[in-house]
């Protein structure tokens, strides 16, 4: 698994690839935790490289979502490769999350 | 260590049973063995024992917890070493729905959440209440389910795996009534979705039922034969419903040539059916018995 931030104008662009599963989700979910703690309230989440997500990795989105809603904040995934979102769309996780098929159309959204 | 008063498959439990200790009619036959493996194997996907894809069971942090049911599906994931299917492990680990069972009531009852009167389980208290746990309320998981359907809140996990196994497993009428299904039938389904194995339980069930057709007809030839002839054929059964793929992979009491094998042999003979099961941690022999709310915890050898 990769996963690099930024601070952007107005939100915080994480890129998160590779695999996301059983091995690395306590670090996935512990560095966008950090995130959140430091003030980030606007996430976009580039998924163009992400490879594999099993359900331990949809937990880690799914708790970012809700820490960051419960804090008046929102979460944008954008650049779903297709395979992730079949798995996204099998699990009913797309009805859950603001899903932009570019990252311009991420920033559109969280900005707006 | 389970850092929640009750695991999953206690809390499925509990939604079987009324206020008066009576077991849901849909719970009281062999599907229910499919609903608490699934159950079980929920839990130690939330506590990252086994994490799960689209399609399998992966291993994960294989530690022993000294908890008894979830030891033995420990146990039974390190002999089979690696990855199979959500459905293969379902079904797989269901052969011992009788003791899990049995284990559930024991721990529920040692928890104060129900006691035993009469032969019967009954809520410990009156109403569908837990014991205050330091100084605290635990919010009872019929209440919980009720408010997360009725909300628009994103679901906690353990939430969305109680209400996708109630869902998968038909079971929904356990906390809503007919017309809130169908009032709130987008969210119930949009939740029930958020678990991969939850999606497998209706699959198993009907494989399961199937199974259990070819089982009937087997016991019905058995007639008339002897008990160790009831015995072999009914591991054959038993083989193919839960696929075990090689009969080493049989638990002891089922596998020839143990000691333990004897010893049901003998139970087999002295009770007169191979429609048994055994508790390894009582080592106890019962028949077969889906009348849970009329919970006796076993008996035999």
């Amino acid at each position: 698994m990769t996963i690099n931030f930024s601070l952007e104008d107005g939100y915080t662009l994480i890129n998160l690839g590779g695999r996301l599963d059983t091995s690395n989700y306590e670090e996935a979910s512990q560095q966008i935790d950090n995130q959140i703690d430091m003030g980030q309230r606007k996430l976009i989440i580039n998924l163009e490289q992400l490879e594999y997500i099993s359900s331990s990795g949809l937990r880690v989105l799914m708790s970012a979502l809700k820490k960051v809603k419960a804090l008046g904040g929102n979460l944008i995934l954008c650049n779903v490769p297709e395979k992730i979102m079949e798995v996204f769309e099998i699990s009913g996780f797309n009805t859950l999350f603001v899903i932009t098929k570019d990252l311009e159309n991420a920033k559109q959204k969280i900005t707006a | 260590m389970n850092p929640f008063f009750l695991n999953i498959p206690e809390e499925v439990y509990l939604l079987s049973i009324n206020e008066n200790g009576e077991q849901h009619p849909n719970f009281r036959n062999k599907k229910f063995d499919i609903i608490m493996s699934s159950a079980l194997l929920m839990e130690m996907a939330e506590r990252h024992i086994i994490d799960t894809d689209l399609t399998n069971i992966i291993p994960d942090k294989l530690e022993k917890t000294g908890e008894e049911i979830v030891d033995t599906v420990i146990d039974e994931i390190i002999t089979f070493n690696g990855k199979r299917s959500i459905i293969d492990w379902i079904t797989h680990i269901s052969i011992h729905g009788q003791y899990f069972r049995d284990e559930i009531i024991t721990s529920l009852v040692r928890k104060g959440v129900l006691k035993i009167q009469d032969k019967k389980t009954l809520w410990f208290f009156s109403s569908r209440k837990y014991p205050m746990q330091n100084n605290q309320e635990v919010k009872e998981v019929r209440s919980r389910l009720r408010e997360l359907i009725f909300s628009d809140e994103i679901p906690e996990v353990r939430d969305l795996i109680l209400l996708s196994i109630l869902y998968h497993g038909q079971l929904l009428d356990t906390v809503v009534t007919t017309s809130e299904k169908i009032k709130y039938s987008d969210r119930i389904s949009q939740i029930s979705k958020m678990d991969f194995i939850g999606q497998t339980i209706t699959q198993a069930m009907d494989e399961f039922s199937l199974g259990d057709l070819i089982a009937e007809k087997i016991t019905e030839l058995l007639q008339g034969k002897s008990a160790e002839e009831k015995l072999h054929d009914h591991i054959l059964s038993l083989i193919e419903k839960y696929r075990i793929y090689d009969e080493s992979q049989l638990p002891d009491w089922l596998r020839k040539g143990t000691e333990q094998y004897k010893k049901t042999l003998e139970y087999v003979e002295e009770v007169g059916t191979a429609e048994i099961t055994f508790n390894p941690r009582t080592r106890k022999y019962s028949k077969l018995n889906y009348s849970y709310y009329s919970y006796t915890g076993g008996g035999g050898m």
